[in-house]
């Protein structure tokens, strides 16, 4: 069965490689990226099947990264926000944007899943 | 931090907790409040434990004793670097206000934690807060589906985070650089709360908050020092844990 493809654009090591190491159980091919140039870079090769990006990264933000994907690259992939609390505004933004979904810090593993499973199932 | 200026923040509290009323508080900001609320008893905790006003015994005894926020201070203790009692019955009384405000709001009084209760008295005489927070791994255990490399693997960047923030965090208030300071802090946050090492998500929260909005140099560097002062500890306790996971594991 082929993997679904998952783009995690997240720059804090601790979370990455907690949630890399559930996605991956959970059947997803997970692309791991810690920074918005990276992350760039890949999406100019290949799209992904979801894109789990944090809100604040280094170099390219994740509201950044939303805009790039829906206004040039002109995708519909289903992205799905990780924000902090307290970040509301940015949140808004990104569904303003057009992020599919968002899931707060600290991040459930399991609570992703399933938000990841939704997302994929909806298209 | 002197007393009389962690009197100011605990007066600024007082006038913000008294602007809410049951019914327009939500769940978040109890929370919030809650959460400042614990951070400032727990400095003041620090400040007067530091100024070695509680004495349960002699001088210099080496026994763990209770903390009682509402006992009296040592009045012969006093000295110019100390508390004086008049400022002292000032604190107290406000975190009496807070106390029946909480509970007016059903907001759990933050004294119940074990957090603050017990201190430690080193052989110079002065008072250190004793290894407060038990840290509990079995959750994110759970989340680790049982692996325990992973576990260890995941502890080792917590520890790594938080070297990384300390030394990042000296350069940005050397540098007085609030907004990378906050950045700094911003980041740390979810790594703390991931393994739920309460004590350390407060200071990094409150100063999130400062570099928000006053940008209070000193109270800042204040901060940074409990920062610093508390990780051993909190190493020391996820240290412990996982080696009680590990004997469990072995069981």
């Amino acid at each position: 069965m082929v993997r679904k493809k998952l783009l995690l654009a997240e720059d804090d090591e601790l979370l990455a490689s907690l949630l890399n190491f559930r996605l991956n159980k959970g059947g997803y091919e997970v692309i791991h990226s810690s920074n918005g140039k990276q992350v760039k870079e890949f999406l100019g090769q290949t799209m992904p099947d979801i894109i789990v990006s944090d809100i604040m990264m280094p170099y390219f933000s994740g509201i950044e990264l939303i805009g790039y994907v829906r206004n040039e690259l002109k995708s519909a992939v289903p992205i799905i926000i990780i924000s902090s609390a307290g970040n509301e505004e940015n949140v808004l933004n990104a569904f303003e944007l057009g992020a599919n979904d968002f899931i707060s810090k600290p991040v459930s593993p399991s609570e992703l899943l399933v938000r990841v499973a939704r997302e994929l199932n909806k298209n | 931090m002197k007393a009389d200026d962690l009197l100011k923040r605990v007066s600024d509290l007082e006038v913000l907790l008294n602007d809410f009323s049951q019914g327009q508080l939500r769940i978040d900001q109890a929370e919030n409040l809650k959460q400042v609320f614990l951070f400032f008893k727990k400095t003041l905790v620090h400040s007067i434990s530091s100024t070695g006003m509680y004495h349960s015994g002699p001088t210099g005894a080496k026994e763990k004793t209770s903390f009682d926020p509402l006992r009296s201070p040592c009045a012969e203790n006093k000295t110019e670097d100390h508390i004086d009692i008049r400022t002292y019955d000032a604190i107290v009384n406000h975190f009496k206000t807070y106390d029946t405000v909480l509970k007016s709001l059903n907001i759990e009084p933050p004294m119940k934690t074990e957090i603050y209760s017990s201190f430690i008295y080193n052989n110079n005489g002065k008072s250190v807060l004793e290894k407060r927070e038990s840290v509990d791994l079995m959750p994110l255990l759970d989340d680790c589906m049982g692996e325990m490399e992973l576990l260890e693997e995941l502890l080792k960047l917590y520890e790594k985070n938080a070297m990384e923030f300390i030394g990042l965090a000296k350069i940005h208030l050397q540098n007085a650089d609030y907004q990378n300071l906050k950045m700094a802090a911003h980041k740390i946050k979810a790594g703390l709360a991931m393994l739920k090492t309460n004590d350390l998500y407060l200071i990094v929260s409150q100063m999130e908050h400062v570099c928000e909005t006053n940008k209070d140099d000193k109270y800042l560097h204040f901060l940074y020092n409990c920062f610093v002062e508390e990780l051993p500890l909190v190493i020391e306790s996820l240290q412990e844990a996982l080696s009680d996971l590990r004997k469990n594991n072995k069981h």
